[in-house]
């Protein structure tokens, strides 16, 4: 049940007119708990049992931390909420893959196993709710935040179906409060256009670009140089148009029923540095990873070497947080490498002081930064290792062939694809320069929003995707 | 529009969202007719097939490779009977598009060659994507009969594109937006092709007239050998089936059908061995002897050098392919 389905709006209209025909604010918690339910098993009913079977481990010790005063007794609570969580995880995620590399490593010494290969299908969502359970947990347990005493409102923390596939990573700090009034519904322009932004994202740029990026990818050797670049390019904005699309989705659905949602992006291609990129990109997973991985690692607190160490551990475990596959550990270790020496140049005052650079040293910086952010995609969107050197190399040593024939008259759409990238360029460059489109134009003439939509109702005819195709944060 | 918005308000912004697309939907028609696409031929076919006047004696269908290797001036004053032959093949072409397009034959028109590599009849598919809707966006309309005989021939999934709606069909078409930039630009990008021939010229409409540089020819045939394993040719059932119907139709017609036999490149004749060839003459003999259809199988005529790529025949390729059917059809009568 994606949300640019006809299946979606059926089901989101169905949730809007329970909830507003429930007067209670009980009620209408519970109304929105049904549809979360009802929206997870759309996708695997079975798995519903792993969404809401742990709830009752996380509620009670959560619970049980409150009170508990003995230390040893909390962190063995704690200690047995996490392993809960991330056994599950590990066991659905990553236990094909530990397998695997076990045997591979085992191969190599010589020793010859034969190791199972079963097939674990992997719950849609598990990263992301084991990570607010998780983050729950141990802020109860740190008393950040107090335990719920409410099973329906930790259960729709949890599992609150706008955010429950794909995130953004909520705080119990964050979310909880809001459910300790009676849950209004709202329409708004201001939702309106925010969430046709999050589709017109989704529709018009991640989806038409996905099948140039799939042609350029499953055979790089095919490609000169330059196409190798218009793939990496045509990859940043798709996995950025479909991922902040489903959150600005996520966050105008949320808005309707009066839950507030946190931002997961902030234009994060005028990053000038790898630090500022991921306070600008998927901000509630890079917030998440610095409060309950970097900064329990020791943080900066240790010196610089346990700095640069522990934000390379961050890093590639969060590349690993994407999927079980060694691509991912590299992207994280190549965002990790990059933050890590961003953090040794400022130790060693190598790096501008000055509070605002000219606009030429940002530019500049602006550009070397994003460089290595396309460079860190390939390895993100290649699994296979042979392709994924093959399209480094080329990304890297531009062989200057620009003979555009070499990609086909036709088969590969360039020009459509260079075209929809300057349409995102515009539109991207204009919203970071005076504020998101879709605030404007709520505040706008009538008119004016009127014609906003009509066009936009026409580029949805012109280039809603011939075949349905899923977020590609579902596989995470 | 406030942030208090009422809900007229809104039911406005949602009229006007839906306003959009329903610009889309009616201006669909003129857009497409407006928008390049590798499937303008085919309006130039049905406009020749009105506008044609003595309609033409003889029509030649097939694909790609009929286009660059056929020149149907030849058969006009070399054919018996035939003073003007044109050329209607299309870029990807199938036999069911050619057979949507049997319908719309003049009844005057008295001959017909359907010319076709031998390895395109192992298709199980219909239509190339996006075929059947370009046929009904340039004003075509199937009769009953054109469409029952491509449902009894293929699997349902792949006729299933007849049985859209004319609002499904106006809704489908927006893949032209998908493709149109790419295929303004092709002259740009490939200076080497004369691709327009393909949307006026109704005699030899042969786009690709220079020969591949010879890395690249070698590179192109590497991966195409590839895509087909070796041994016989497998005709499809629906093949058979859709010839079978062609035939059935020309013989109801009063009409004279000939099967012609594309030449292929040697580098796949090699790849797929002597079997393949050997299958291609025995289909060949099978099918002429099984329904009186005169078969010219020119698979094996042509050398490397009468290729101006893996699959498409040069100028003196298509010279020697178009005397070979003249001779072939002249000699019948």
């Amino acid at each position: 049940m994606l949300f640019h389905t006809p299946t979606f709006a059926v089901f989101f209209a169905a949730v809007v007119l329970c909830f507003a025909a429930t007067g209670t604010a009980r009620g209408r918690k519970a109304v929105l708990l049904l549809a979360s339910c009802v929206f997870y098993m759309w996708w695997s009913p079975a798995f519903i049992l792993l969404l809401l079977g742990p709830m009752l481990v996380d509620y009670n010790v959560a619970r049980w931390l409150e009170t508990a005063t003995d230390d040893r007794v909390r962190r063995r609570l704690l200690g047995a909420s996490i392993a809960v969580n991330l056994g599950l995880l590990a066991f659905f995620k990553y236990a094909v893959f530990l397998l695997q590399n076990a045997a591979l490593a085992l191969r190599a010494i010589g020793v010859d196993v034969d190791v199972p290969n079963p097939t674990v299908a992997l719950p849609i969502g598990i990263s992301f709710f084991t990570f607010e359970r998780l983050s729950y947990t141990i802020d109860v347990y740190r008393r950040v935040t107090p335990a719920t005493r409410s099973p329906l409102d930790f259960a729709l923390f949890i599992s609150f179906f706008p955010r429950l596939i794909a995130g953004p990573i909520v705080r119990a700090a964050d979310f909880l409060p809001q459910l300790h009034r009676k849950l209004p519904l709202r329409f708004d322009a201001g939702i309106f256009f925010l969430v046709l932004r999050g589709l017109t994202k989704k529709v018009v740029f991640a989806d038409n670009l996905a099948p140039f990026v799939e042609q350029v990818f499953a055979q790089p050797e095919r490609w000169p140089s330059a196409v190798i670049w218009l793939g990496a390019i045509a990859f940043a904005v798709q996995i950025y148009c479909d991922f902040s699309g489903y959150s600005d989705v996520a966050i105008g659905l949320g808005r309707v029923f009066g839950l507030e949602l946190p931002k997961n992006f902030a234009h994060p291609y005028f990053a000038a540095n790898p630090s500022e990129f991921w306070r600008r990109w998927h901000i509630s997973l890079s917030t998440w990873l610095r409060d309950y991985l970097y900064i329990p690692l020791g943080g900066n607190r240790d010196g610089r070497a346990a700095t640069y160490r522990n934000l390379m551990i961050t890093m590639i475990l969060g590349g690993l947080w994407h999927g079980a596959s060694w691509n991912f550990a590299l992207w994280g270790f190549l965002h990790g490498l990059a933050l890590s020496v961003h953090r040794a140049l400022a130790d060693l005052g190598w790096l501008a002081r000055a509070p605002s650079p000219s606009r030429l040293v940002r530019a500049a910086s602006v550009a070397a930064m994003q460089y290595w952010v396309l460079l860190c995609w390939i390895p993100f969107r290649i699994s296979d290792t042979g392709h994924m050197w093959t399209a480094l190399r080329k990304f890297v040593l531009f062989d200057a062939d620009l003979t555009f024939s070499a990609a086909g008259i036709g088969n590969l759409s360039v020009v459509f694809t260079a075209a929809l990238l300057a349409a995102f360029a515009v539109l991207h460059g204009v919203s970071a320069w005076r504020g998101n489109l879709d605030e404007e134009l709520a505040r706008a003439h009538p008119a004016l929003a009127g014609a906003a939509c009509i066009a936009a109702g026409f580029a949805f005819f012109a280039l809603w995707p011939l075949t349905e195709a899923p977020f590609i944060y579902f596989q995470f | 529009v406030r942030a208090d918005t009422p809900w007229k308000s809104l039911l406005g912004l949602g009229l006007a969202l839906l306003a959009g697309f329903a610009v889309g939907v009616g201006a669909m028609p003129a857009l497409f007719g407006a928008a390049a696409n590798d499937f303008r031929r085919i309006d130039l076919l049905f406009r020749a097939l009105r506008e044609t006047s003595p309609p033409p004696d003889l029509l030649v269908f097939g694909n790609s490779v009929t286009m660059n290797g056929i020149d149907a001036r030849a058969f006009e004053g070399a054919v018996p009977d035939v003073r003007t032959a044109l050329n209607f093949a299309s870029t990807g072409q199938s036999i069911a598009e050619a057979f949507l397009l049997y319908q719309e034959i003049p009844a005057a028109t008295k001959r017909v060659v359907y010319a076709i590599p031998a390895d395109a009849l192992e298709s199980n598919v219909a239509f190339n994507p996006h075929a059947y809707n370009a046929f009904v966006m340039y004003g075509y309309e199937a009769e009953p009969a054109t469409l029952a005989a491509l449902r009894e021939s293929y699997a349902a999934v792949h006729v299933a594109d007849l049985d859209r709606s004319w609002l499904e069909q106006r809704i489908e078409a927006r893949w032209v937006f998908r493709t149109v930039l790419d295929k303004s630009m092709r002259g740009w990008v490939r200076p080497d092709l004369n691709l327009d021939r393909a949307f006026r010229d109704l005699r030899y409409p042969a786009a690709y007239t220079h020969r591949l540089p010879e890395a690249r020819l070698r590179d192109e045939l590497a991966q195409r050998v590839a895509i087909r394993p070796p041994g016989a040719l497998r005709v499809s059932d629906p093949s058979r089936r859709l010839l079978a119907e062609l035939v059935r139709s020309a013989q109801r017609d009063d009409r004279r059908i000939a099967l012609a036999l594309a030449p292929i490149h040697p580098a796949f004749r090699e790849a797929w061995g002597a079997e393949f060839v050997d299958s291609v003459r025995a289909f060949a003999a099978t099918f002429e002897a099984d329904t009186r259809v005169q078969v010219i199988d020119a698979t094996t005529i042509l050398e490397d050098a009468q290729f101006v790529d893996s699959v498409h025949p040069g100028a003196e390729g298509a010279a020697r392919w178009t005397r070979k059917i003249a001779a072939a059809l002249a000699d019948r009568g």
